[in-house]
């Protein structure tokens, strides 16, 4: 290994299931006490680069690094890591206790020490009063902590984390986020995080890397994954995205003039992009749009009516069609004011506004 | 109207075939410890009276010992190999992707259609070929070809009943192959380790066909039942004889069939440390 600042990296890694390439040359790089999500639809091959690292399937190409080290020759059992596995994988012959104690057999500690360290681990997960319980007694959200009480008594380098949420119903999923996020940053281990879910990525994630088909999409911090996709893809995986397919017709100073469909003519900053193909999609967020009764004075403003408008409760989807097309522009607005909501449910002819910086241009994807 | 569903209700007609049903499967049998206690030579009716004679020679009979010692010997040899070998096989088709393992499962039950006969017969000529002549090592190996493809079945099936990722997170917690298969693998399936032992058992016990081609000089007990057969007096221990052997594999099966369903994670008390 050459370069010494990632803690985990994966290089150019693929895994062939006969002739169906799962992961496709995935190249990443993990830095140390990193929350780092792999996110992408199921199917999309992030599983099956988790169980990579975990050492569960071995890479057809490529080799992963763990603190320095190869990986491709040691087994899952020396591994530095440790996994909480989706269907969590409770012993279940075992009670909580011997569940959490697994793991430490092999360690040949002192009777005492085995004690503290599982009582501790107990008490990371809040679970200090259930170490006799059976594990077939647990509920979902208990079984999970057991899991996880049971990867960390191993102090691993690394957490390997599949899915681990997936099974828990909303409020205790949405409190499990926090904790786990907490926990991830008081030890400093590192935390791979394996979700379909990308509310779940936003939320907890330092970096998140996009997959899809068994590629890296993009690999971003949150806010950038949001504000400033790479592609159309990760822009429709994240979120909600407006997309104008339009035209590059001249260009000034690092700012291209666009012709868009429905939108008309933009300015934009082309970053990346300047000089590629002159075919492009503009991306707005519709939370990034304005819509009301006058042109309010922003950057851009097109005319449209409303034709369908939803009710979320704090806000409100307003999906406007602009003359000529049958694509919606869908704009998101708050509802903090009833007067204007009011107003806008009425098939009111209306504007849609938004400024320069609401725009993200997007490469046109081959279809 | 009377109480209950639908699917509860009482219906006359069909009650009363499901007691011919079980008469005419198990009426049979009953004749044999029916006349195990009648205090008579001749096994026909009518019934002369109350005796446990027949019982008490058998108890006294040498050669019914060796006979029983014998079946005892190769069913729990016959039995203890093929689960082994059926463990081996269940843990290779359910945890290893492997090309072709629909047919060579095929292949290994393959020996629950060949008529018994035929195996007898085709085994008479391999034993005596390949010089390890009849003997009980001979019937041994004939019995497992017969009930290997029962423990595969069996444990097959427990096997597929648990999470694979339970042994992955195993060896993900530091334990090798041979300690995950020890800690986890093998306490998971042991009531189908059992239940299968004791299935192999009863198939090897019962056997008649192969072990009266493979035996020699030395009977299982089936093949010395037969053998008393020609001497009239002698029929009666014998019914006696196999009026045990029928109590002693009903529990036997019951309490297999019972380990197997009961088949919970329960019981075990491992204290993982």
């Amino acid at each position: 290994m050459t370069d010494t600042s990632a803690f985990i990296r994966i290089d150019r890694v693929s895994k062939d299931f006969g002739h169906f390439r799962a992961v496709d040359r995935v190249a990443v790089d993990i830095a140390r006490g990193e929350f780092f999500s792999l996110l992408g639809a199921s199917g999309c091959g992030k599983t099956t680069l988790l169980r990579m690292l975990a050492g569960f399937e071995a890479p057809s190409e490529g080799e992963i690094y763990i603190d320095g080290q190869a990986m491709s020759q040691v087994p899952p059992h020396h591994r530095p890591t440790n996994m909480v596995f989706q269907s969590y994988a409770i012993f279940p012959h075992l009670d909580v206790r011997s569940n959490v104690a697994y793991g430490l057999r092999k360690e040949k500690l002192p009777r005492q020490e085995v004690d503290q360290r599982v009582h501790d681990a107990l008490a990371m997960v809040k679970l200090e009063s259930y170490e006799g319980r059976k594990s077939t007694e647990l509920s979902g959200g208990q079984r999970q902590r057991v899991a996880l009480a049971r990867a960390l008594i191993k102090r691993p380098k690394v957490l390997l984390l599949d899915e681990p949420l997936g099974a828990l119903d909303k409020k205790l999923r949405d409190a499990m986020q926090l904790e786990l996020r907490a926990l991830q940053q008081s030890l400093g281990i590192t935390f791979v995080f394996v979700t379909h879910d990308q509310e779940e990525a936003l939320t907890m994630s330092d970096r998140i890397a996009v997959m899809s088909g068994g590629v890296v999409r993009q690999i971003a911090t949150p806010r950038e994954l949001y504000e400033r996709p790479a592609n159309v893809e990760v822009a429709n995986f994240i979120g909600q995205m407006n997309f104008f397919p339009g035209e590059i017709s001249g260009e000034d100073g690092g700012t291209a003039v666009i012709q868009a469909e429905r939108i008309g003519q933009v300015r934009c900053r082309l970053g990346e992009l300047a000089g590629g193909g002159r075919s492009i999609v503009v991306a707005m967020r519709p939370e990034k749009l304005h819509v009301s009764a006058e042109n309010s004075g922003r950057d851009y403003a097109v005319e449209g009516e409303i034709r369908n408008a939803a009710y979320l409760g704090d806000r409100s989807h307003y999906y406007v069609h602009v003359a000529g097309s049958d694509t919606p522009i869908a704009v998101s607005a708050q509802n903090a004011d009833n007067a204007l909501s009011d107003r806008l449910q009425s098939q009111a002819k209306v504007w849609v506004t938004w400024s320069e910086e609401a725009m993200v241009v997007l490469p046109k994807e081959d279809a | 109207m009377s109480s209950g569903s639908y699917m509860s209700r009482r219906n006359t007609p069909l009650f009363i075939y499901a007691i011919l049903c079980l008469a005419f499967l198990y009426v049979p049998v009953m004749f044999l410890p029916l006349f195990s206690f009648n205090d008579s030579q001749y096994i026909a009716f009518p019934i002369k009276g109350f005796t446990l004679r027949w019982y008490e020679e058998m108890w006294h009979s040498g050669p019914m010992h060796q006979a029983l010692w014998n079946s005892i010997k190769v069913a729990a040899v016959s039995a203890c190999l093929s689960t082994l070998l059926g463990i081996f096989a269940a843990k290779a088709f359910t945890r290893f992707r492997m090309p072709g393992s629909k047919p060579v499962i095929g292949i290994i039950m393959l020996p629950l259609v060949i008529p018994e006969i035929i195996l007898g017969t085709s085994l008479l000529i391999l034993v005596n070929n390949i010089g390890l002549g009849l003997s009980l090592i001979s019937v041994t190996m004939g019995h497992m070809l017969l009930s290997v493809p029962f423990a595969v079945a069996v444990l097959i099936s427990r096997f597929e009943g648990f999470d694979k990722s339970i042994e992955e997170a195993s060896a993900d917690l530091g334990e090798n192959a041979w300690g995950t298969f020890r800690r986890i693998t093998l306490p998971l399936v042991f009531p189908g380790v059992l239940s299968s032992f004791l299935l192999c058992f009863v198939i090897s016990f019962d056997e008649f066909i192969i072990a009266f081609f493979l035996a020699g000089s030395e009977p299982t007990l089936p093949v010395f039942m037969y053998s008393q057969m020609r001497f009239p007096q002698r029929l009666p221990g014998v019914l006696a004889m196999g009026a045990a052997i029928l109590m002693v594999s009903f529990i036997v099966i019951s309490f297999a069939e019972w380990v197997r369903r009961r088949g919970s994670y329960g019981g075990q008390a491992d204290t993982g440390l």
